[in-house]
């Protein structure tokens, strides 16, 4: 299913301020891609994931799944969150079966398929415990399972290993590749690693400073499958070469803006 | 020894002085001998009380009233809580009382409510209930207040309905808010109930240490703050034990 950002504007006001956060984006992810989108901080990215799962109404322009507007949000569409979302109270299976429950799956059809992602996204054995026995990266892998069971053919991801030390990083990236090779959802990812980016994307994306617009599209040419030892190519400098040239700039904006 | 050993130690240390304290203190004539008596006194006459059953009808008041209070706080504390938290203008408009309101002493109001309910159990609870709901409302508010904005994104990004959001993100995830505040309430139930027994009744365990101490039973005033003491501790470990196994995965 094809993503397409037309011209999406979004001006926030707090009392009297007004702060334009997004000034015309236009992107499309085709389908079964898998995009990146990289910025300097406070550029708009993740309000640009939320108007296109349909969280956030835009100020203007409008987002289109699968050829239609975005209205609000679709169960075809999969949001993956940044901050911890694995609901502390559900044990690991009972937090993947979650959205099959609440639309009305029957409990031997929403154990078996919740079983299988918890086996694919690796935490066989830890079906019982709860969020608070495991690590960050764990919390994560359930969150993940919990969005791809319901079988998304559009998977937005909000900086999902955000939070994580780089290593672990990688290796959960290297981990989501699989995943979505196997899935083939159409995937927009957010992020502000560049290795990140490069390693997992078909194409990156890179936006301005706020407000934000889409500044640059890499091309990235690496063969698939791939795993993370590509870290290590010419093809692989060469993105983040390009990618980080273009963010250098618009992250010292940032910067410079901050200290005025 | 391990530190936890030596604190365990001293713990029971602790306690074994007091017990001798209450003990020699008495006998040794340090203050008067009507109000101070020995606890070797006082025990038997507890067993002998509670053998008796001259507890039984006193125990059945305080435990009747302190439940009502106490369930009748959680019944429209809960719900009061929810709306509070709901409707930004109510919580404006009653914060300042709800912040001072632990500052006011509501047990001097007992003759008001001696006039308003009549000598009987409904004072008692009246007072307890208004003693505990204000805790059960606060934390209530608090704890759908403190839900993390990113459990309800992951509610509506499921397409789920106003409703299932509220009973199934809201709810669960504000339960350990709400547990607090039941505690709290349940605590303050007791301490209402047994207060206003002093001033507002004639059963009850607060009566019958007011009762004792008036007619210079001071073994039987003793007994029946000792039993008072159980009931408190006893409450204390029911709860903690719940708090246990309700976080027993945090």
């Amino acid at each position: 299913m094809r993503v397409e950002a037309r011209d999406i504007r979004k001006t926030f006001s707090s009392g009297r301020q007004e702060v334009e956060a997004l000034a015309g984006v236009d992107l499309a992810v085709e389908e079964g891609e898998f995009v990146s989108v990289v910025g300097p901080s406070g550029c708009g990215k993740s309000t640009l994931m939320e108007i296109v799962a349909g969280l956030v109404q835009p100020s203007g322009g409008e987002a289109l799944v699968g050829g239609e507007p975005v209205k609000g949000p679709r169960p075809d569409v999969g949001v993956v969150f940044q901050q911890e979302s694995a609901f502390p109270w559900r044990t690991v299976l009972e937090n993947v079966e979650f959205g099959l429950q609440m639309h009305g799956v029957d409990k031997k059809e929403r154990r078996e398929r919740s079983r299988d992602l918890v086996d694919l996204v690796g935490l066989d054995g830890f079906e019982d415990r709860y969020p608070g026995e495991l690590s960050g990266g764990m919390r994560q892998r359930v969150a993940i399972a919990r969005t791809l069971v319901m079988d998304p053919k559009v998977l937005l991801m909000d900086e999902p290993f955000g939070a994580l030390d780089e290593q672990t990083r990688l290796i959960l990236g290297e981990e989501l590749l699989l995943i979505w090779s196997r899935t083939g959802a159409t995937t927009l990812f957010i992020t502000h690693s560049i290795e990140e980016a490069a390693l997992l994307s078909d194409r990156v994306v890179v936006m301005s400073a706020r407000p934000g617009v889409v500044k640059k599209v890499v091309e990235v040419d690496l063969e698939r499958p791939r795993d993370s030892r590509v870290v290590g190519t010419p093809e692989f400098s060469r993105v983040s070469g390009e990618v980080w040239g273009t963010l250098r700039e618009e992250s010292m904006k940032t910067l410079r803006g901050r200290a005025s | 020894m391990s530190e936890a050993a030596r604190v365990r130690l001293a713990r029971w240390a602790v306690i074994l002085a007091a017990v001798a304290a209450l003990e020699v203190i008495p006998r040794s004539g340090l203050g008067d001998a009507i109000t101070l008596i020995p606890l070797s006194e006082i025990i038997p006459e507890f067993f002998e009380l509670l053998v008796e059953g001259e507890f039984t009808p006193h125990l059945v008041a305080t435990g009747g009233a302190f439940v009502l209070a106490f369930l009748l706080a959680a019944a429209t504390g809960i719900p009061l809580g929810f709306l509070l938290w709901r409707y930004r203008l109510l919580r404006r408009t009653l914060d300042p009382y709800l912040t001072t309101y632990y500052a006011i002493p509501i047990f001097a109001f007992y003759p008001l409510l001696l006039a308003v309910l009549g000598f009987n159990i409904l004072p008692v609870v009246v007072i307890s209930w208004a003693w505990a709901v204000v805790a059960v409302i606060l934390n209530t508010a608090i704890g759908l207040g403190e839900v993390p904005e990113v459990l309800v994104k992951v509610g509506r990004s499921l397409s789920l309905s106003r409703w299932k959001v509220l009973s199934r993100i809201f709810f669960p995830a504000a339960v350990p808010y709400v547990f607090t505040g039941l505690k709290l309430g349940m605590i303050y139930a007791l301490i209402g109930v047994i207060a206003s027994e002093f001033v507002l009744s004639t059963r009850g365990l607060g009566y019958l240490v007011s009762y004792n101490y008036v007619n210079f039973s001071t073994a039987a005033m003793y007994s029946a703050m000792f039993l008072i003491l159980f009931l408190a501790i006893l409450l204390n470990w029911t709860l903690s034990a719940i708090e246990r196994r309700l976080y027993a995965h945090g």
